[in-house]
C-alpha cells in the first residue's frame, strides 16, 4: 500500500468538556511533503497528533494514517510511523544506550548506524543516563530513537521546543536528512518560523481549534501581503478591506496587512484616495504573527504616549 | 516482550524489594517473638498467651494480610502509574506492539516481583517452621490456608491498583473504587464454606479485574473500540466497589434512622441473682425499661427510682448456655473459621507445651528443648505415640474433656487422665457441655443429656440437675443461671431461632428454678428478641434501600447473622426501589447518551440486579461526552454525534472569517462544504 | 565552486530567490563563469540545511530563464550565453543601487563631472566576462 495521501481527516473533532480543542478538521497531507503545523499554544495541535496516534479518542469525526483508521492503529502501522512527543518523554532511568536497545528491540528494521550517527551528533554519550541528558541532548536521542527505524511518516510535536541553537540546526539537519528518500514524510508542529522555512513544504495553521490555512510554503507568503498607502494628511478610517489581517495607522500612512482575496481587495483600496500604494513584503514569521495576531486596526502602540506630548504642547 | 517485562521489574524492582524487605522483617519478628516465649516457658512461665505455633498467631496473620494487601496494590499502582504520565504514556502506547501485550508485559513483571518479594519470604519461613525441631507444636497443612489466602489476596489487590493507576477519570473519588471492589472480593473469600471455593471465587474475581485493567490499557478513553469484555469486567468491578461505598453508606444512614425513628421495640430476659426475671424493653437506643413479668416497673429499693442497666448488671446471675444440637457448627460452618479453629493451645507445664488437638481428640505433648513431639493424652492415658490406643476425646469445654458418656479431668504435669463424672447407665450421649464461671472462681459444669440437665460441682458430685427430654425436645438451648444461695440454679430452655423461626415465633421460652435436685417452679414466657416479622428494622431498610438485590446473599454470608432478613423481606424493599429509581435514572441517562440498544439492554438487566451500585458503575464506567447547546434548536446536545438528536441538524462547519488559505494540491481536495470554500486559487507557480 | 550561498531565513526575500539571487550574481559578476558545475540539489540542500524541493525550485527558475542547465547525470552547469536577468528586471535591481551611490557621492559634494570621470574609470578596470554576449 503505497498511497498517495499519508494522513487524512474527516470532521475530526475533540472536545474537552463543552470546549472543542479541534473542530471539525479535514486535513490531508500527501506523501512526501515535510509538513508544518503551525498555531498558537493550546490551538488544538497536540490534541491533533494524539488523535492521529490513536492516543486519545476523537470526540466524532475520524481519520486515516498510512490507510488505517487512527482509533484502531495496528502494530504494523505503528511501526512505521516515528512519533516524538512533546518534552521528549524518555525512560529517565535509563542510559543512552539502554535507551537504543530498548527501542530496537521493537523494530526489525533498525539501523544502528543511524541511531549512532543521530546521537553523535548531539554529543551524546552511550553511558549517560537520560535523566541527566540536557533539553536538547534528550531532544537528539528522541530523535535518534526515532530515526533508527527509518520511518515512512514520522510526526513531531514541537520538536524545538526549549532547544538552543546548535541542537536545533541538529534537529533540522535530521529532518532534511529524512527527506533523501522521497516518500518520506514528516509532519511536525513547530513555532519556529525560521526552521518551517528552511524544511517545510507545506504549512497548515491552526488558530482556535479551528483550521484556517492549508497550502504550500509559498502560496501562504504570497498571500499574505504588506500594503502601505501614503495619504497627504490623516488617513481615512479604515474600510472592511476582504482578508483585513491588521491595520496599523501612522501619521500620514496606512500600513494593511491582508489575505489577498479575489481582487476585490484592491478596488477597495483605491477608493481610499492614497498618493500612494506601495507593495511591502514581509517575512514569513510576521506574516504569520499578522495572522495569528489580534485581527482588525491596531493603534500604533505608542499612540497614548504621543497624545501626552501634544498635550504639553511639544 | 522480553524488554517491555525487564523495563517494568526494572520500574517495580525498588517497592518489591522493600517489600520483600518488609515482609522479612515482620517474619523475623515474629521469630523473635516465639523464641522469647519459648525462654519464657523454658524458665518455668507457664502464661501461654502467645500462640506457639508461628504461623497461626492471629497478630501474624493480621499482619501479613495488611501487607500482602497494600504490597499488592502498591505493585499494581505503581505500575499503572508510572506510564500514565502523559509523555510517557504516549512513548510505551506508540511502541509497535498490541495492547494485549502491553498489559502482559506489566502483568508478568509484576506478578513475578510480587512471588518472589512476597513468596520467597514466606516460602522460606514455613519451610522452617513446619520442619520438626523448629517449633514446639503441631503442624497441619489447613494452618497454611489462611497464609495462602492472604498470599492470594495480593492478586485482587494488585490488579485494582494497577487499575486505580490507569483509569483515566476526572472524578477523583471514582478513582479509588476498584480497591473496593478487591475489598468485597477478600471479604467474600473468607465467608465461603470450603477453601477451593475461595479458591475458585478469588481467581473469578482477579480475573475480572485483570480483564478491567487489560480494557483500561485501550488509549481510547471513550467507548469506542474498546472490547465488550473489559466493559463488562469494568462495570462489574466498579458496581463491587460501589457497594462497599454503599454498604458502609447504608450502615451509616441505618444508624441515623435507628435514632431518629421510633424503632420496633426488643426485650430480653435477665435472670438476677435471687431467681427473679427481669424483663428490659428497649425501643430505641436510649430508652430502656425494666420491668418485672408482671410489668411492673422494678425500683430501686435505695433510691426509689427506676434502676439503671448497671444497676441490674450488679443484680444478675453468672450463666452459662449450652447447645444440645447443631446451630453453633453450623453457622461457623466457612473454611475461615475451621482454619483458625486450629489447635487449641491448652497448658505448659516445664518442658513440655500441651495442644489439643480436635481432629485426633487427644492431647499432644511437645517438648520445650528439642521443640519436637513428645506424646498425647488420651482418655486412657499417656502415649508416645500420636494415635496411642485409638481412644479420644469428643472435646473440650474449659478444663473438661469430654466423651460422650464420660467426663474427664487431666493432670498434664502428671500425665494423668481421670474420669471425672460419668452419665448414669441407660440415659444416651451427652448432647453438650459448658463450664459456668463466676466471679468467685467456682466453676460449675454443665453437661446436658438428652434426658437430664446436670449442673455439676467442681469437686465432681452433681449439685443440680432436672429432666430435659422429653418436655422439649426441640429445644436446643440450654442456659444455667446460678443463683444465691448457693445450690440453686434457673434453667431457661429455649428454641433454637431458625426452629421458631419455621413456628413463627410462637414457641415460647420455659424456665426451671431447681434448689438442688429439687424442682421449684417453672414458667413459660414469651420468647426474647422476637423479630418482627412484618417488616425490617429501620437500620435493615437503609441497607436495602442503598444494596441492590445482587448484594443480598453475599451479606447474609457475610453477615453470618441468623436475624437477617429473608429475601422476601428484603426485596420487597430493594426490589421497588431499583425498579423505580435506579432503573429509570439509568434508562434516561443511556438514552440521552443514545447508547446502542445491545448495551442499554445489558445495562438494564445489570441496573435491576444491581441497583446504586450499578447506576454509579455506569455513571463512573466511562466519561461522558458533553453536552452544547444545538445552534438550530438551541437545545443541548451532545457532542460526540454527527447532528443534534433533537432536530437533526448536523454540526455546523468552523465559522469563516474570510482570511481561510487553503490550496489543493492537486490531490488534496479540503473542506466539507462547497459554500464555505472562501479560499483563494493557487498562484501560478511555473 | 567558487560561490559561498548565504542563506538566511527570516528574511523578506524567500529563500529559493536567496538561491538563485545569488547564483545571477555570481554569473553577472564572474565568479561564476560558463560551465563551472554547482552542487547537486541534494548536495546544496544538505549544505545549507534547507529542503530540497526549495533549492530544486531555485534551480528551476535559473534554468527556465536560461542562467544554468542540468546535463543528465552529470550535474547542474551554468549555460554559456544569455542574459541572466531580463533588461527590465535588471534595470530594477540597478536603480536603487544607483539611487544609493549617486545620493552619498552628492552628499559627500562630489560633482558631476568627477562622478562622471571616476565611473569610467572603475569601468575600465572590469573586464567583461568572457563569452556574455551584451546586445
Amino acid at each position: 500500500m503505497n498511497e498517495s495521501t499519508v494522513i487524512r481527516t474527516r470532521g475530526l473533532t475533540r472536545y474537552f468538556g463543552g470546549r472543542p480543542a479541534v473542530y471539525e478538521l479535514d486535513l490531508e497531507v500527501p506523501r512526501g511533503t515535510v509538513f508544518a503545523f503551525l498555531g498558537r499554544n493550546g490551538s488544538g495541535k497536540t490534541t491533533t497528533i494524539r488523535m492521529l496516534l490513536g492516543l486519545l479518542a476523537p470526540t466524532r469525526g475520524g481519520g486515516s494514517v498510512l490507510g488505517c483508521d487512527i482509533t484502531a492503529l495496528t502494530p504494523e502501522v505503528r511501526a512505521r510511523i516515528g512519533y516524538v512527543a512533546e518534552d521528549h518523554p524518555l525512560y529517565g532511568w535509563m542510559t543512552v544506550r539502554e535507551s537504543g536497545t530498548f527501542q530496537a528491540s521493537f523494530y526489525s528494521r533498525w539501523d544502528e548506524k543511524i541511531f549512532q550517527n543521530v546521537i553523535g551528533h548531539f554529543g551524546l554519550k552511550a553511558d549517560r543516563r537520560v535523566k541527566e541528558l540536557s533539553r536538547g541532548q534528550r531532544a537528539g536521542l528522541s530523535l535518534a530513537l526515532t530515526l533508527a527505524p527509518d520511518p515512512e511518516l514520522l510526526i513531531l510535536d514541537d520538536p524545538a521546543l526549549g532547544l538552543d541553537p546548535v541542537a536545533r540546526r541538529s534537529l533540522v539537519e535530521s529532518m532534511i536528512y529524512l527527506t533523501r528518500r522521497a516518500d518520506r514524510t514528516i509532519f511536525f508542529s513547530t513555532h519556529q518560523l525560521a526552521d518551517v522555512e528552511r524544511v517545510a513544504d507545506r504549512v497548515a495553521v491552526m488558530d482556535d481549534s479551528v483550521l484556517r490555512a492549508n497550502c504550500s510554503l509559498e502560496t501562504f507568503r504570497n498571500q499574505v501581503r504588506q500594503v502601505r498607502l501614503f495619504f497627504g494628511g490623516t488617513p481615512p478610517a479604515i474600510p472592511p478591506v476582504p482578508g483585513l489581517l491588521r491595520a496599523v495607522r501612522l501619521e500620514r500612512e496606512l500600513r494593511l496587512v491582508c489575505v489577498q482575496a479575489n481582487g476585490g481587495q484592491d478596488a477597495v483600496l483605491k477608493q481610499l484616495g492614497a498618493e500612494r500604494i506601495e507593495s511591502a513584503p514581509l517575512s514569513l514569521e510576521e506574516g504569520f504573527l499578522c495572522f495569528l495576531g489580534e485581527r482588525g486596526e491596531q493603534p500604533f502602540i505608542l499612540s497614548g504616549i504621543e497624545a501626552k506630548y501634544e498635550n504639553s504642547g511639544i | 516482550m522480553k524488554t517491555l517485562v525487564s523495563k517494568e521489574i526494572r520500574e517495580t524492582i525498588k517497592l518489591a524489594v522493600l517489600g520483600a524487605l518488609c515482609l522479612t522483617a515482620m517474619l523475623v519478628l515474629s521469630y523473635y517473638n516465639f523464641s522469647a516465649q519459648m525462654r519464657e516457658l523454658l524458665l518455668g512461665e507457664t502464661d501461654l498467651r502467645f500462640p506457639l505455633q508461628p504461623l497461626t498467631g492471629p497478630e501474624m496473620r493480621q499482619n501479613l494480610m495488611f501487607f500482602c494487601v497494600i504490597f499488592g496494590g502498591l505493585l499494581g499502582w505503581l505500575q499503572g502509574h508510572h506510564d500514565r504520565q502523559q509523555g510517557l504514556w504516549g512513548f510505551l502506547l506508540h511502541r509497535p506492539v498490541t495492547l494485549v501485550t502491553l498489559f502482559l508485559a506489566k502483568t508478568i513483571a509484576g506478578l513475578s516481583l510480587y512471588a518472589l518479594a512476597a513468596g520467597l519470604p514466606l516460602l522460606v519461613y514455613i519451610t522452617w517452621a513446619i520442619t520438626p525441631g523448629h517449633v514446639a507444636a503441631p503442624y497441619e497443612s489447613a494452618m497454611l490456608l489462611p497464609v495462602l489466602a492472604f498470599f492470594l489476596f495480593g492478586l485482587p489487590f494488585y490488579f485494582a491498583g494497577m487499575l486505580v493507576g490507569l483509569r483515566p477519570v476526572r472524578w477523583f473519588g471514582s478513582r479509588l473504587i476498584p480497591i473496593g471492589a478487591a475489598i468485597v472480593i477478600a471479604a467474600c473469600a473468607t465467608v465461603l464454606p470450603e477453601f477451593w471455593q475461595a479458591l475458585l471465587w478469588l481467581a473469578a474475581g482477579t480475573a475480572t479485574l485483570a480483564v478491567a485493567c487489560a480494557g483500561s490499557f485501550h488509549p481510547q478513553d471513550g467507548p469506542a473500540g474498546r472490547p465488550a469484555a473489559s466493559g463488562l469486567a469494568t462495570a462489574l468491578a466498579l458496581a463491587a466497589g460501589w457497594c462497599l461505598v454503599f454498604l458502609v453508606a447504608g450502615v451509616m444512614l441505618g444508624d441515623v434512622l435507628g435514632r431518629s425513628l421510633p424503632g420496633r421495640s426488643w426485650f430480653y430476659y435477665v435472670t438476677g441473682k435471687d431467681g427473679m426475671i427481669y424483663r428490659v424493653t428497649r425501643s430505641s437506643p436510649g430508652r430502656t425499661q425494666i420491668t418485672d413479668l408482671k410489668d411492673q416497673v422494678v425500683l430501686d429499693p435505695e433510691t426509689h427510682g427506676p434502676i439503671s442497666v448497671s444497676g441490674l448488671q450488679s443484680r444478675s446471675s453468672p450463666s452459662e448456655t449450652v447447645f444440645t444440637g447443631s446451630i453453633s457448627e453450623r453457622r461457623s460452618a466457612r473454611w475461615w473459621s475451621q482454619a483458625f479453629a486450629g489447635n487449641h493451645q491448652y497448658r505448659a507445664t516445664p518442658g513440655a507445651v500441651w495442644f489439643y488437638l480436635p481432629k485426633l481428640g487427644r492431647l499432644a505433648a511437645y517438648d520445650t528443648v528439642t521443640r519436637r513431639f513428645s506424646g498425647t493424652l488420651g482418655p486412657e492415658g499417656f502415649a508416645t505415640n500420636l494415635a496411642g490406643s485409638g481412644a479420644h476425646f469428643s472435646g473440650i469445654r474449659g478444663d473438661v474433656f469430654t466423651t460422650p458418656e464420660t467426663l474427664y479431668r487431666v493432670n498434664v504435669y502428671e500425665r494423668i487422665v481421670r474420669p471425672w463424672f460419668a452419665v448414669p447407665a441407660g440415659e444416651g450421649p451427652l448432647l453438650g457441655v459448658g463450664q459456668l464461671h463466676d466471679r468467685e472462681g467456682l466453676d460449675h459444669t454443665i453437661a446436658a443429656t438428652s434426658n437430664t440437665v446436670y449442673i455439676i460441682h467442681p469437686d465432681g458430685g452433681v449439685e443440680g440437675s432436672t429432666p430435659y427430654q422429653p418436655s422439649h425436645p426441640q429445644y436446643p438451648v440450654v442456659r444455667v443461671c446460678k443463683l444465691e444461695p448457693a445450690g440453686r440454679f434457673a434453667i431457661w430452655f429455649e428454641p433454637g431461632f431458625q426452629t421458631n423461626q419455621a413456628a413463627g415465633f410462637t414457641l415460647p421460652a420455659r424456665v426451671q428454678w431447681i434448689n438442688g435436685a429439687e424442682q421449684e417452679a417453672s414458667v413459660e414466657l414469651p420468647v426474647a428478641n422476637r423479630p418482627s416479622t412484618a417488616s425490617l428494622d429501620p437500620e435493615q431498610i437503609a441497607l436495602a434501600i442503598v444494596l441492590p438485590p445482587l448484594a443480598l446473599e453475599p451479606l447474609r454470608w457475610i453477615s453470618g447473622d441468623p436475624h437477617f432478613p429473608a429475601w422476601k423481606d428484603w426485596l420487597q424493599v430493594s426490589l421497588p426501589v431499583t425498579i423505580l429509581i435506579a432503573l429509570p435514572t439509568g434508562l434516561w441517562w443511556m438514552r440521552r447518551y443514545r447508547l446502542a440498544r445491545q448495551t442499554q439492554l445489558a445495562w438494564g438487566f445489570f441496573l435491576v440486579l444491581g441497583g446504586f451500585p450499578a447506576l454509579l458503575a455506569l455513571f463512573t464506567a466511562r466519561g461522558w461526552p458533553a453536552r452544547v447547546p444545538c445552534p438550530a434548536c438551541r437545545r443541548r446536545r451532545v457532542v460526540n454525534r454527527g447532528q443534534c438528536e433533537h432536530c437533526g441538524a448536523r454540526f455546523p462547519g468552523p465559522a469563516r472569517q474570510g482570511i481561510e488559505i487553503f490550496e489543493s494540491e492537486a490531490l488534496v481536495a479540503v473542506g466539507s462544504g462547497p459554500s464555505e470554500q472562501a479560499g483563494v486559487a493557487p498562484p501560478s507557480m511555473h | 565552486m567558487a560561490l559561498i550561498f548565504n542563506i538566511s531565513a527570516g528574511s523578506t526575500t524567500p529563500i529559493y530567490r536567496q538561491i538563485s539571487d545569488q547564483v545571477r550574481l555570481g554569473v553577472a559578476t564572474g565568479k561564476l563563469a560558463v560551465s563551472d558545475q554547482l552542487p547537486s540539489v541534494r548536495a546544496l540542500a544538505e549544505d545549507l540545511v534547507i529542503n530540497p524541493n526549495t533549492v530544486a525550485r531555485a534551480y528551476t527558475d535559473l534554468a527556465r530563464d536560461g542562467v544554468i542547465e542540468t546535463r543528465a547525470g552529470r550535474g547542474v552547469f551554468v549555460t554559456k550565453k544569455r542574459r541572466v536577468f531580463t533588461r527590465e528586471e535588471g534595470w530594477r535591481r540597478l536603480a536603487p543601487l544607483l539611487d544609493s551611490l549617486l545620493g552619498e557621492a552628492l552628499a559627500m559634494d562630489f560633482t558631476q563631472q568627477e562622478l562622471r570621470e571616476a565611473f569610467e574609470n572603475q569601468l575600465s578596470k572590469w573586464k567583461p566576462a568572457k563569452g556574455t554576449d551584451h546586445e
